[in-house]
């Protein structure tokens, strides 16, 4: 009997208005739509305001460490290719001490879906510059009169550049486009990105709900985008300002790593059995 | 009783074949009754520098080997000048006459030289590799070694005809020139004989490699590292016929992390690396031991610090090993001494990570790792896998929902796994309650969180009472009671057997107290046999005597004399008695 039940009784810790309680409500109402079986899929986060989603939701879940969500992800997936795995964590977790491992899975293809709570800021270690905030942004790190010196990471253009197979943007105002685009990720057979745009009540003061609403422009609406196309996609990435597109950029099935392995054919490593391994033959080509 | 054996050393720049040289001499005398220890040297790059490749042969096991050579084949000049001092009184040299000047002053007066173009013997346009060919036809002839048995081991490396003929034919041509240049036929001094049991030819990294599949490893992640990386390729080659996934990461973190994530899902996972990969890994160790998802790690300690001596011997990162990572947490460290135990404890260790759900850590060096011994098959009837506590779902019930990380009398919560009804949970790196949930400054902790912190480090470390009974931590070699004990770990057991059986043999009283698990500390066993010793010499390959520190910070006791070696060059016996009769005296 598939488990959908979704609701465990932990109270969250976010801030009163934070954007993470938006995120989990369309979490939660993607898995409903799929109607997923929770014990079968993992969710792996990693450390930060957001990747304490991981506390609040019923289904198999790890904690990892800050920064680390896509390699425990990666070896969860390939130990047991049958559940539906999904990383999540921050912009500072992701793009930070995680760019490493964000570049390589994306190169892999593997059939992991990776939520991104981007609200351009470190908000659990109360307020200092991320990898994704703003250039000129006055952080406890970055005082003034210069504050952010460095230029901005672009979470969709860089997951375009690197290999996701499926990369979006929303805005968690929006939670049924939000659930909308989590629910496609998951479904789709390869690395699937959500840049999801997050605003943080108590340390990002610009980059506020709204700021995000004067600025989102649903791709949807543009007349004739494709989003086969990986060039108009780059193209489109590029746009970061008065105007942020959000909605679908691009997908296309490639094959994965993990569908590729021949080891990955059969049963789940996970499912196979380990009880009297004949190893007699190796130890012979060693006489 | 004496072993008679017999030292060959091959040496030349890297290209020319010198390992495969003294692998297929090893692996011809294995077949043939006799023991091997061959032990290779290699810079850190790619072509030229110096690679030697020394192999002991003797008519009984060898546990270690010497310096001294009967025999010296050379390719290289740099061959000559640094291992001439090895030379025995009348030793054979042979060497390629047009890159090798021999100084005869280097040399004992007994000492038989024979140059030779051996590089001539290969065939136009053929590869330069092929002079191991040469060099093994010219070795034959030499020493008495029979061709018919090297001919047999040619066939079994090349799997191209064609190779197996072109470097049959060469070595045939040179035997028989260089025989007919010669006064009588050599007649080798060990006797080659037809074995009725198989040995294999086996090296610590591929007995560990051999041990995980058995174990029923799964998946392996890791990125290269000399001398950690080759239990990873050996995965590779062996493992997949097994189901056997090995992922090769884009940094150590990642790779511990993917191990990590794969022991979640029920797989065992088992990554290699050396001190700077393992220094990558630490924070992740921490990880897994605060979630108690097992995982097994292999550090095959080089020279060190930093990026240090990439291809050569050391034993200095066992405080590191033992130490790693912020927070206190127990974990397994197991410091193999030889084949048999890279194979039958890593298989151990695989089960006891899963009992205790701890990491494990296996503690090998180049030296180990690398040196291809003779060794019979190993026994595998009685090997049984041990899972540990595993969830069941009729524990379950609304009542009593699962608790991953439940507080039990020996500290040890069942595991379950993702798909497993009932089973669901979360794994932390968090300090957590028993549910798993995050235990600091929420609303659901908020009222006993001092209690819940110290149960939760509690409930880790009530694991090792039973954790300790289940390891054989100690091994003690030689007589009950001994005017002086040897206490090493690791690699060092070879050598020092061989040294206490030749001090028996000389009269002197010595044994040997071997620590194999030296995390968690087997205090009351050392304590215990400490009691009984008379003098104590440490023997550690490192400059600070790290495993006696770890000796008095356990028991209080400090050990007599030391013979610390950090030169990166394994111990040797005749080295450790000479030590043994020095403490003695």
């Amino acid at each position: 009997m598939a488990a959908h039940d979704n609701n465990l009784s932990y109270v969250p810790t976010w801030c009163a208005g934070c954007g993470n309680f938006g995120i989990l409500n369309a979490w939660k109402k993607a898995m409903n739509s799929l109607d997923l079986d929770l014990e079968q899929t993992v969710l792996v986060a990693g450390i930060g305001c957001s990747s304490k989603i991981s506390q609040y939701v019923n289904t198999f879940r790890i904690e990892t460490l800050h920064g680390r969500s896509l390699p425990v992800a990666t070896g969860v997936k390939l130990a047991n290719h049958n559940l539906t795995v999904i990383a999540e964590g921050g912009d500072g977790d992701g793009m930070g001490l995680g760019m490493g491992h964000f570049v390589h899975t994306a190169r892999r293809n593997l059939d992991i879906a990776y939520f991104i709570h981007n609200n351009q800021i470190y908000g659990l270690t109360k307020g200092q510059a991320s990898p994704a905030s703003d250039l000129g942004m006055i952080t406890k790190f970055t005082p003034p009169p210069l504050g952010n010196m460095e230029r901005p990471i672009n979470i969709v253009k860089m997951a375009l550049s690197v290999g996701a197979t499926f990369v979006a943007r929303a805005f968690v105002a929006n939670i049924s486009q939000l659930s909308d685009l989590m629910a496609e990720a998951i479904r789709h057979p390869g690395f699937a990105v959500i840049d999801i745009l997050q605003p943080c009540v108590s340390f990002n003061h610009v980059n506020t709900y709204q700021w995000y609403q004067q600025r989102v422009m649903p791709i949807e609406k543009m007349h004739g985008y494709d989003p086969d196309d990986l060039n108009k996609a780059l193209s489109l990435a590029g746009l970061w300002g008065e105007q942020i597109p959000v909605g679908l950029f691009y997908r296309e099935v490639r094959p994965t790593f993990n569908g590729s392995l021949p080891q990955l054919t059969q049963e789940p490593l996970a499912k196979q059995k380990i009880n009297n391994i004949d190893i007699s033959k190796i130890m012979k080509s060693f006489c | 009783m004496n072993k008679r054996s017999y030292t060959c050393l091959f040496g030349g720049e890297a290209g020319y074949g010198v390992m495969s040289a003294g692998s297929m001499v090893a692996k011809g005398a294995n077949r043939s009754g006799l023991w091997s220890y061959v032990v290779n040297e290699y810079p850190s790059l790619i072509k030229g520098g110096l690679n030697s490749c020394l192999v002991r042969l003797s008519d009984q096991l060898l546990t270690a080997y010497e310096e001294p050579l009967d025999f010296l084949g050379l390719f290289s000049q740099q061959a000559f000048d640094c291992h001439a001092h090895q030379l025995k009184p009348s030793a054979i040299v042979l060497y390629d006459s047009t890159t090798v000047t021999v100084d005869k002053s280097k040399v004992a007066t007994g000492t038989v030289l024979y140059p030779i173009s051996l590089l001539e013997y290969i065939p136009k346009g053929g590869a330069k590799i092929m002079g191991n060919s040469a060099m093994l036809g010219a070795f034959c002839a030499l020493t008495g070694y029979p061709r018919a048995v090297l001919i047999e081991v040619i066939k079994d490396e090349f799997h191209s005809v064609k190779l197996q003929e072109e470097n049959i034919a060469i070595l045939e041509k040179i035997y028989a020139h260089v025989l007919s240049t010669l006064p009588s036929e050599n007649i080798f001094p060990l006797d080659f004989k037809q074995d009725i049991q198989p040995k294999m030819f086996i090296n610590g990294n591929e007995a560990i490699a051999l041990a995980a599949i058995k174990a029923g490893c799964k998946f392996s992640a890791g990125y290269p590292m000399t001398p950690g990386s080759s239990v990873l390729s050996y995965l590779v080659d062996y493992g997949a016929d097994h189901g056997l996934v090995f992922k090769q990461a884009e940094d150590e973190i990642a790779a511990i992390n993917m191990l990590i994530g794969a022991s979640f899902t029920g797989v065992r996972s088992i990554g290699s690396t050396s001190g700077g990969g393992f220094s990558l890994m630490v924070e992740a160790l921490g990880f897994a031991a605060q979630a108690e998802l097992p995982i097994v790690m292999v550090n095959a300690q080089r020279g060190g610090p930093s990026t240090g001596l990439p291809t050569r011997t050391a034993q200095a990162d066992l405080n590191f090993v033992v130490h790693a990572s912020q927070g206190e947490f127990p974990r397994i460290v197991m410091a193999p001494g030889d084949i048999e135990e890279c194979f039958y404890e890593t298989f151990r260790v695989f089960n006891l990570a899963d009992k205790y759900q701890v990491p494990c850590i296996i503690l090998t060096d180049k030296f180990l790792a690398d040196s291809s011994v003779s060794q019979p098959l190993f026994v595998t009837d009685n090997l049984i896998i041990q899972r540990g506590k595993l969830f069941e779902q009729k524990t379950q019930t609304t009542d009593h929902p699962y608790l991953r990380y439940q507080i039990t009398s020996d500290g040890i919560s069942p595991r379950a796994f993702p798909g497993q009804v009932g089973g669901r949970h979360i794994a932390t790196s968090y300090t957590h309650g028993e549910d798993g949930f995050y235990s600091s400054g929420n609303h659901e902790y908020a009222l006993n969180e001092a209690s819940v912190t110290v149960a939760g480090t509690d409930k880790l470390y009530s694991k090792l009472s039973a954790m300790e009974k289940d390891m054989p931590s100690i091994n003690i070699y030689g007589p009950a009671v001994a005017d002086l004990t040897i206490i090493a770990w690791g690699s060092t057991k070879g050598a020092v057997l061989e040294a206490i059986k030749q001090a028996a043999n000389q009269g002197i009283s010595v044994n040997f107290l071997q620590i194999l698990y030296i995390s968690p500390f087997p205090t009351a066993v050392v304590e215990l046999f400490i009691q009984q010793t008379n003098k104590t010499l440490l023997i550690e390959g490192n400059k600070t005597g790290q495993l006696g520190s770890i000796i008095r910070a356990n028991t209080g006791y400090k050990t007599d004399y030391s013979y610390l070696k950090y030169n990166s060059k394994a111990f040797v016996p005749s080295e450790i008695l000479a030590k043994i009769k020095e403490v003695l005296s």
